[in-house]
């Protein structure tokens, strides 16, 4: 059974067919639209840059954050959070959101070099999927998009709720190295061969020294995780370009497909949590208040460049976890609230 | 040179080449034709972290070979100004010289200078174990947005999207003051958007009938609209060209002219009210049409 499985989840192989499987795609899309092959190449190349160029600078926030957090925390920062209740310790984690303000695609590096610094598991889960949400800047623009009332206050809410729900669900786990990759050893070219520096040892580098650091640390970890943000630009851009969204629109009635249409818009779209709320009002005339908020939830916790992402930090078990919890949460909350209230 | 030092040596190129490309994007204003205005800042925030990185990557590579071969080891200041020299430099010059042709050059001029001090310093440094070697899918994957970049034709999205997206008849809705302030704005300069807007939030358009329209956008022959009509379209993006779609006023042009989708035009007419479905939309009764090129700014912003 064993071997089966290694044989099923052969990482690099998997890669391999990911990539083999978006070659065909690509191809079968290209020779189904044949007729309008050239002009819907130049929009394929020219949505999948607008996605690249909107979202490298908050990957790189989230990659230059890593490296602060790599040189200046002291390992034992986050032992004020271990041994308190559970619930404390993952509400704790949806909170942190405030401190570091990152989105969905800066938010993975930073979680796991929190993680290395000792951070609970459930909190770092809980953080992971709030902080796209509740951060200074996202609450910001989510006010100014629908007015500061209920759709903020349901927003930043609920998150808190499903975020911190997910996290408890992994409060039994001690150790990292159950739920990431390579027991959570993050990939670095300058660690390797500092071993005099090791795990405390920036302290005694001169300042300059700290910022090279933090720099190589940045630039590292922009390769390791950027792989996965273009990876899941191209398929975005690709379903765009050749999927048409009126498909979708179609299908959308009823207070359960609605929402369920708008969570998989929102997979799809794969918009950064600092931005969907200007989207969300588009969808605001044709679907219901509450379908919205599902992808106003779920959109900043999980979408195509973000699965991609987990699945390089994190065994499969738990990105399943990560990415069917909050799914479940979020349709529980949102198709309770189409059928028993009317916002 | 060994494994480890070459792909440090890519990794340093391709952030710089991000770095290169971003800026030049920036300067020569294409940057547009992507995302809304209101991020620039922050792709220039992105293109400052990718030479500082660079930046740091070149000390690291240079510093190494330094450490190797004490007898030639420059000092630490002239590193440092390798480092800032390399990779500063082209994106100064992109920063000043939007030429795209020129810029290439530089870069790749950089690209053989670092190439030669690297072979200068280390061209007998001993291997280092594979294992720290940067992965060489993320080298490859990495490049693609400089390839694609470099080899599709830089175009705003155009009317054949359309096919996939469709036309919408609603102005984006909010509540925040700067989207209803457009409803103020004087009625010459009224983009397609503002109209849309105007036809959405008022409860009476029609008494808007009979005033002069002035838009600018391109032509898509929409399929609902019978015979001598046809969409001036443009395309509304809040974030990037990802949640892009587009909106448009029918227009009557009796001349017919034959226009191809996806051409520019200045379109000047007066003001009427037709039914796409079960909705009012503002139409033109078109008096002219100008063939125009694409404006600077090829989408409107909410």
């Amino acid at each position: 059974m064993i071997k089966i499985a290694d044989i099923l989840f052969n990482k690099k192989r998997n890669l391999r067919i990911s990539l083999a499987l978006l070659a065909l795609l690509a191809v079968f899309g290209l020779w189904y639209q044949r007729d309008t092959l050239a002009g819907n190449l130049s929009n394929f190349a020219t949505v999948f840059l607008g996605i690249f160029i909107e979202a490298l600078p908050f990957l790189l926030l989230g990659t230059l954050a890593s490296g602060i957090v790599e040189v200046f925390l002291n390992p034992g920062v986050f032992d004020c959070l271990k041994g308190k209740s559970p619930l404390l310790s993952a509400a704790a984690g949806s909170l942190m959101g405030l401190v570091f303000p990152v989105c969905e695609c800066g938010v993975v590096p930073l979680v796991r070099r929190l993680y290395k610094k000792g951070l609970p598991i459930s909190s770092g889960i809980a953080f992971l999927l709030a902080a796209p949400v509740i951060n200074p800047v996202v609450i910001a623009s989510t006010a100014s998009a629908f007015g500061f009332g209920q759709m903020v206050a349901m927003r930043v809410g609920f998150t808190f709720l499903v975020a911190s729900l997910t996290g408890l669900v992994f409060t039994t786990i001690q150790n990292p190295s159950e739920v990431l990759q390579n027991g959570g050893e993050v990939f670095c070219s300058i660690e390797a061969h500092d071993h005099e520096h090791g795990e405390a040892g920036y302290k005694n580098l001169p300042f300059f020294s700290k910022i090279q650091r933090i720099l190589l640390i940045a630039m590292d970890e922009l390769f390791e995780m950027g792989r996965y943000l273009i990876m899941g630009s191209l398929l975005a851009a690709a379903m765009q370009t050749f999927i048409p969204q009126s498909f979708l629109l179609q299908v959308g009635g009823g207070p359960v497909l609605s929402v369920l249409v708008m969570i998989s818009l929102a997979i799809l779209l794969s918009i950064c949590s600092t931005v969907d709320a200007f989207i969300a009002l588009s969808f605001l005339g044709t679907f219901t208040n509450a379908s919205v908020l599902a992808f106003l939830l779920y959109g900043p916790m999980v979408d195509i460049k973000s699965i991609m992402m987990f699945t390089h930090v994190f065994k499969r078990k738990p990105v399943a976890y990560l990415v069917i919890l909050p799914l479940v949460l979020v349709i529980l909350i949102t198709v309770s609230l189409n059928y028993f209230w009317v916002l | 040179m060994d494994k480890t030092a070459k792909r440090q040596y890519l990794q340093f190129l391709i952030t710089l080449g991000l770095a290169v490309y971003l800026a030049d994007k920036w300067a020569s204003g294409k940057l547009s034709y992507y995302i809304n205005a209101r991020f620039f800042p922050l792709t220039l925030f992105a293109v400052c972290a990718l030479s500082l990185m660079a930046a740091a990557g070149w000390q690291q590579l240079a510093g190494k070979a330094a450490e190797k071969q004490v007898e030639h080891a420059p000092d630490k200041n002239i590193l440092i100004f390798q480092a800032f020299g390399l990779t500063g430099t082209p994106v100064l010059l992109t920063l000043f010289l939007p030429k795209t042709m020129l810029i290439l050059g530089v870069y790749v001029l950089t690209a053989l200078l670092g190439w030669l001090l690297l072979l200068r310093y280390f061209h007998n440094l001993p291997g280092r174990p594979a294992a720290e070697a940067l992965p060489r899918s993320a080298l490859f994957i990495l490049s693609l947005p400089l390839i694609i970049g470099l080899a599709a034709p830089e175009q705003p999205l155009s009317s054949a999207s359309l096919d996939t997206r469709g036309i919408s008849l609603n102005a984006p809705m909010s509540i925040s003051q700067q989207s209803t302030d457009s409803l103020a704005v004087q009625q010459d300069d009224r983009t397609i958007l503002d109209w849309v807007k105007l036809f959405n939030y008022e409860s009476d358009p029609s008494t808007h009938i009979g005033e002069d329209v002035n838009v600018i956008g391109f032509v898509y022959h929409d399929p609902r609209l019978p015979q001598g009509e046809f969409m001036v379209s443009r395309f509304i993006i809040t974030c990037c060209v990802a949640d892009a779609f587009a909106i448009g006023m029918p227009v009557d042009w009796p001349q017919d002219t034959n226009f191809e989708d996806n051409t520019w035009i200045n379109v000047q007419g007066t003001l009427d009210v037709t039914q796409i479905g079960s909705q009012t939309v503002p139409m033109v009764h078109a008096a002219s049409i100008q063939p125009v090129s694409a404006p600077e700014q090829p989408y409107l912003y909410p």
